[in-house]
């Protein structure tokens, strides 16, 4: 050996001894630190979406559906698309190349959206492009398929603040999807995905190479069944619309319900909104009226009234009154007839919606006999449908000592309900006395109720609300060909600045079709009409008759004023199939 | 120990780490190719997915009661019954 080779040898085991001290210092002083910036360029918590559940309609209809989407995004502190790149991705994108250029430049950023929730087609296409460092993200979008008919009901979802710690996406992008109106809101526990998290080693370029880690696996909302019909919720939408623009009212509100069940099939108001659009920039349109506004109902209220005098054993159905001369006086307040009905039957005060014949009844009654009969129909009460923003309505006792406050909650005035309320106070007459839960979840099975009313008085209030249809009754316009309707008109003046507007009315009518075996139960109130009619009669009735008859006919329910009994009469199935 | 014999254990642990070494990358290769397959079957079922869901909205929309009385109007010929008509046995 030279003198070279043992400086060789020197070299090497210096340099051996540098790199070995090296590693040896690395992996004992500064360990901690390096793992955790080799940990942070290659290692990142990740997202697995999961899917909010779809709100069907009683058979089935999508009513509300989430599709996947896709964010494209970047992680700068990883890698930047090449100029050309983002030159393409910008054309494909519909962006500004700049723009995209400006949001990647600050290399600090681990996550940055280049453009939201674009669609399967255009991922596909970035898909296949494989660009470096760009990224998709699986997101959901919301569907509303029945848009403004259902709008009140479904209601719309958006993106909340309520994200439990480490739940969605890096960079502030995991706010979770939440429900904002109506049934997304009510049912938000229910509908609601949880994404999963996991922990991803990712390569140099940015790409997943493994899941090092699953931390929590995704939670896909649950399915809700609605107990809303979509056929008859167009219907009473269409026929709702067309009332509110020919009246030239301010607003409108339907409900409908199966009297076997209790099930909501029906409830929409108008004016509506587009739920695909998110929320409107006029709340008007948002509010729920049909659950939310709470009015005097005003005639709508008599049949209880008159259903009180039933029960006192003082009055029946062919109970007489003397409305002359066409006014009575109570204390210091006159009410007044439209005309001078002279003698009324107890049928007849509803038939002609006498507030005379009315007053009379009521001043031979206890003082809380009105009071308690409405009460038992649910007045002041939640109706616990399981919409949100539901109004329990108001009534009270106190004042009744007054003769003046004893009569006018007989007429309607005085107290508050929503529609709804009036609607299941409706159905508990059409079921005999029978006051059922009422869902706006489809119901299994009929539901049982409370036995309110003594099932023969409740029947004979029925048989004589089918006069107000009849001749000489206020609701003609609400008659259907071929099946015999039970009903009651209302108008009731607004309450404005200066008390009751004269000017201002709400038309209303409550009814139940057919009467020999009621199947459904509508309100139709229609707020402010203003184009010369505005009676419950001339404007609400004749909505109750349209949305019905057809209503019928899909429902398959034969009629009952035609002189053939119901096996003669073909049956279509009432349900359909849902797949 | 005789010679032979530190050479046999020398040997076999030399064949046991080139062995597992081999084993530690077909592991890796193995899933790094799973890996791939679940990335795929994932895109797959959000395009199952997406499908249900436009095929969902298109029921929807076929079913939706103007586009239903629409057809029945004006391709079948249908009307509304407005008349009622007895059916005597």
């Amino acid at each position: 050996m030279t003198w070279r080779h043992y400086v060789l040898l020197v070299v090497l085991f210096g340099f051996t001894l540098v790199l070995g001290g090296r590693v040896v210092y690395l992996a004992t002083t500064d360990r901690e630190f390096l793992q955790k910036e080799g940990d942070a360029r290659s290692i990142r918590n990740e997202a697995i979406g999961a899917q909010r559940g779809v709100i069907r309609d009683r058979f089935g209809e999508a009513l509300a559906i989430s599709t996947p989407a896709y964010n494209v995004v970047v992680d700068p502190s990883v890698q930047v698309p090449d100029p050309n790149a983002i030159r393409m991705l910008a054309t494909l994108l519909q962006l500004d190349a700049a723009q995209i250029s400006l949001k990647l430049q600050n290399r600090k950023r681990h996550h940055v959206v280049l453009k939201q929730r674009i669609t399967w087609d255009e991922a596909q296409i970035l898909r296949e492009k494989k660009f470096d460092g760009v990224k998709l993200e699986t997101v959901y979008r919301r569907y509303y398929p029945a848009g403004e008919v259902t709008a009140h009901v479904v209601g719309f979802s958006g993106l909340g603040s309520g994200n439990p710690a480490g739940v969605g996406t890096e960079g502030g992008e995991g706010a979770l999807e939440v429900g904002l109106e109506g049934i997304e809101m009510a049912f938000d526990d229910k509908l609601r995905a949880l994404p999963g998290r996991k922990v991803v080693l990712r390569d140099r370029k940015g790409q997943n190479v493994r899941d090092l880690e699953y931390v929590r696996a995704p939670k896909h909302g649950e399915d809700l069944t609605l107990s809303i019909d979509l056929r008859l919720q167009y219907l009473a939408y269409r026929e709702l619309k067309a009332a509110v623009a020919g009246h030239n009212a301010a607003s409108a509100s339907l409900v409908m319900l199966d009297v076997k069940t209790g099930d909501i099939l029906a409830l929409v108001n108008q004016p509506s909104y587009n739920p695909n659009e998110g929320a409107p920039k006029e709340s008007a349109g948002m509010r729920n009226l049909a659950i939310a506004d709470a009015l005097e109902p005003g005639s709508t209220a008599k049949p209880f009234a008159a259903l009180a005098g039933l029960e006192s054993g003082r009055f029946t159905a062919v109970s007489e009154f003397d409305t002359s001369p066409g006014y009575v006086r109570v204390v210091d307040k006159t009410v007044r007839d439209p005309v001078d009905y002279r003698l009324l039957t107890l049928t007849g005060v509803l038939q002609k919606s006498s507030q005379v014949g009315i007053v009379k009844l009521t001043l031979g009654l206890e003082r809380e006999s009105v009071y308690e009969v409405l009460k038992r129909a649910g007045v002041g009460e939640l109706v616990n449908s399981g919409l949100p923003n539901e109004s329990a309505g108001s009534i009270s006792p106190a004042g009744l000592k007054s003769d003046v406050v004893k009569v006018t909650m007989a007429y309607g005035y005085g107290f508050t309900v929503s529609p709804l309320q009036l609607a299941r106070a409706y159905l508990t007459l059409a079921r005999s006395g029978d006051k059922p839960a009422v869902s706006i979840l489809k119901s299994e099975k009929p539901g049982a109720g409370e036995q309110v009313y003594d099932p023969v008085l409740a029947r004979g209030i029925v048989n004589m609300l089918e006069s107000v249809t009849g001749e000489g009754g206020t609701a003609r316009g609400a008659r259907i060909e071929g099946y015999r309707v039970a009903g009651k008109t209302g108008t009731a003046r607004v309450v404005g600045p200066r008390g009751y507007d004269d000017k201002r009315h709400v038309a209303l009518f409550a009814g139940m079709v057919p009467v020999d075996r009621p199947e459904i139960v509508m309100v139709v109130i229609v707020h402010e009409p203003s184009r010369g009619q505005s009676g419950g009669g001339a404007v609400a009735a004749p909505v109750f008759s349209r949305v019905a008859e057809r209503s019928l006919r899909l429902l398959g329910i034969p009629g009952d004023s035609l002189p053939m009994t119901a096996g003669q009469i073909p049956q279509v199935p009432r349900t359909r199939t849902s797949t | 120990m005789s010679g032979t014999i530190r050479i046999l254990i020398w040997t076999s642990l030399a064949l046991g780490i080139a062995g597992s070494a081999l084993l530690v990358i077909k592991s890796t290769r193995q899933m790094g190719k799973l890996h791939h397959e679940l990335q795929l079957v994932g895109v797959a079922h959000d395009e199952q997915l997406m499908e249900q869901s436009r095929l969902l909205l298109e029921r929807s929309a076929k079913a939706a009661l103007p586009g239903v009385e629409k057809i029945a109007v004006e391709q079948l010929g249908m009307e509304f019954p407005i008349k009622i008509a007895r059916i005597e046995p």
